[in-house]
């Protein structure tokens, strides 16, 4: 791989962007790399999906431009192995004429983008700095995600209960009838739930646990947070 | 057998059953004729037979019995052919007429006997035009295959030039703009430009090696062959197609699928054309006649809007279309092909409007005589 910056002196921080650029065409990816380093964005270039498998860093700040069509792995089949590895790295592809309905398969799974070639450049870069948007949310909640599954794992089988129920919009009234216990009991429940979870308001906790149990929905195996 | 007796069996006849006297007046007219042709009987009796008849029976139809009746040689008496009547309405349908002559009377007369062959024949169009259709499909497939391989062959360098200029041009737009890089950037455009020549040349050297076996055509049967792709083409549109054979023509030396090939495109532009002009009924005609070097000249001649002055020649360069959905390679694959032949492709205004492309291909036979003249050249 090359990566390619305009300040080489510094080492590249793990939040600062850089676009990962794939393309099995040599002028394609050379002009590519010339267009992202005129508007001077970090990138690294590769010819091959294997070979960016070998050089991608899911820690990094990034986003995946790649071509669909390519010998080996294709774009798809490389969106597809990410997918796999949880890697969550937004792609935008890169598709040829005949390519829309391939695309649009591609972003059913989950691609940011597609752009058609050929295309504008500023269409390109307005794809890429939505896509290192989309990541640098991503990279955040999964600070946040991190932070918050520690702090779940202090909550009690009851305080667990407790709190889905409250996520899921139930009132205390409601919650005590159903668990045989006092509103006030409820009441204790909840103040300790976000004192642990460390949440200032029902919003972010309603927020922070509906992401983490559709997480944990979505994992086929996946070690459910409560019940 | 009583006159009324033989009124009821002509009447009771499916066929339309009509006699003729040797001047070419009705002297019968049974009940199927009546339907058939929107006459009563009487209205007919004793008037020329040719009313039923469409040009070009119409006014030779005289002729015909006379020659008969002169010569005594057959044409139709006794065989039977498939060729138009015309009804009370003024409308054309074809039948099936079979004559006879009918012997032993006071005066020779002559009876006909038709068959409506209205519904046959537009299930035979049915099935000729889905059989057309599915050759046309075919027929696309040939370039289609081609030019979606083209076309992303095309696609790849252009994108590369297009993010070349786009990232030069931010280069430009700084303070201090880096001149080698620029001049390193215009280099590389210049590069993907002549990639992008090359895939085409490469097509045209592909062209001109596929299938390179040429053999004597016989032009004329070469759009005879085509035509019924043609007219279900055409008709499906509401497009007529004539057709002019020239006599006496030489052979020419061409691959015929190729030969085919790029008649179907003439044809298939010409019809492209006429859709949606109101000129459909003139039609589109394709001419075969002795070009002035000896050789053979095919035109396919449209009404439609003909190619508008300022594309001229350019029209014959791939990827230049006036269609909507066209990929612009019809005519200059075509061209190539006819050139591979010695031949030429051209286009020229129609002048009752439209667009004439002429197809000039070289004698086969002079070819042959100069290679034995070469070949007389080389021995001696």
């Amino acid at each position: 791989m090359t990566i390619v910056s305009d300040n080489k002196k510094k080492p590249l921080q793990k939040d600062s962007p850089l676009v990962y650029l794939v393309d099995d065409d040599d002028a394609i990816r050379d002009s590519l790399s010339l267009l992202l380093r005129s508007v001077g964005l970090e990138h690294a270039v590769f010819s091959s999906a294997a070979e960016f498998l070998e050089a991608y860093d899911g820690d990094q700040h990034s986003c995946l431009v790649t071509d669909i069509r390519m010998p080996g792995l294709s774009g798809l089949e490389l969106q597809q192995r990410l997918n796999e590895e949880r890697a969550y790295v937004p792609v935008i592809f890169i598709t040829g004429h005949g390519d829309v309905p391939m695309a649009v398969n591609a972003m059913k799974s989950g691609a940011a983008d597609f752009i058609q070639k050929p295309f504008r450049d500023q269409d390109l870069l307005d794809r890429i700095h939505k896509a290192l948007a989309r990541d640098n949310e991503t990279r955040k909640w999964r600070a946040q995600e991190k932070a918050i599954r520690e702090r779940l794992a202090l909550l009690t089988p009851r305080e667990v209960e407790v709190m889905q129920r409250v996520v899921k919009g139930q009132a205390n009234k409601v919650i005590a009838m159903d668990l045989g216990v006092s509103q006030r009991t409820v009441e204790l429940h909840r103040a300790r739930v976000m004192h642990k979870l460390k949440m200032r308001s029902l919003a972010d906790l309603v927020s922070a646990v509906g992401k983490i149990n559709e997480i944990d929905g979505a994992r086929p195996s996946g070690t459910a947070t409560a019940q | 057998m009583a006159m009324s007796e033989l009124q009821a069996l002509l009447d009771a006849a499916v066929d339309a059953i009509i006699v003729i006297d040797d001047r070419g007046a009705i002297t019968t007219f049974n009940a199927a004729a009546e339907r058939l042709f929107g006459y009563a009987a009487a209205e007919v009796l004793g008037k020329p037979v040719d009313l039923l008849m469409p040009e070009p029976y119409h006014s030779e139809h005289r002729g015909y019995i006379d020659r008969y009746l002169s010569t005594g040689e057959p044409r139709i008496i006794g065989v039977g052919r498939e060729v138009l009547g015309r009804r009370a309405s003024g409308e054309t349908f074809p039948i099936a007429l079979s004559v006879g002559e009918v012997h032993g009377t006071s005066c020779r007369s002559f009876v006909g006997i038709i068959r409506d062959l209205s519904a046959q024949k537009a299930a035979e169009m049915r099935t000729r035009s889905l059989e057309g259709r599915l050759a046309h499909v075919g027929r696309f497939d040939l370039m289609g295959e081609m030019t979606a391989g083209i076309a992303h062959e095309i696609n790849q360098p252009l994108s590369a030039i297009a993010t070349y200029a786009q990232a030069a041009r931010r280069i430009l737009e700084r303070d201090q703009p880096a001149m080698t890089m620029l001049i390193d950037v215009c280099r590389k455009i210049d590069e993907q430009a002549l990639r992008a020549g090359r895939v085409i040349e490469n097509l045209r050297k592909f062209i001109r090696k596929q299938d390179v076996r040429t053999e004597s055509l016989d032009v004329n049967a070469v759009v005879k062959d085509i035509l019924n792709l043609v007219n279900a083409d055409a008709h499906a549109e509401g497009i007529r197609v004539t057709t002019k054979y020239g006599n006496n023509l030489a052979t020419v030396r061409a691959n015929e699928i190729q030969l085919q090939q790029v008649l179907l495109n003439l044809t298939r532009n010409a019809v492209d054309a006429m859709r949606g002009t109101l000129n459909k009924d003139l039609g589109i005609e394709i001419e075969t006649q002795r070009g002035s070097d000896g050789g053979v000249q095919i035109t396919v001649a449209d009404h439609g809007p003909g190619v508008s002055s300022h594309l001229g020649e350019a029209i014959f360069h791939p990827f230049v279309t006036t269609k909507l959905e066209g990929l612009g390679v019809g005519l200059a694959i075509s061209r190539t092909i006819v050139q591979s032949c010695g031949g030429t492709l051209n286009y020229r205004d129609n002048p009752a409007g439209g667009a004439v492309f002429a197809v000039h291909l070289p004698s086969a036979e002079d070819d042959d005589s100069e290679r034995q003249q070469e070949e007389a050249a080389a021995e001696g």
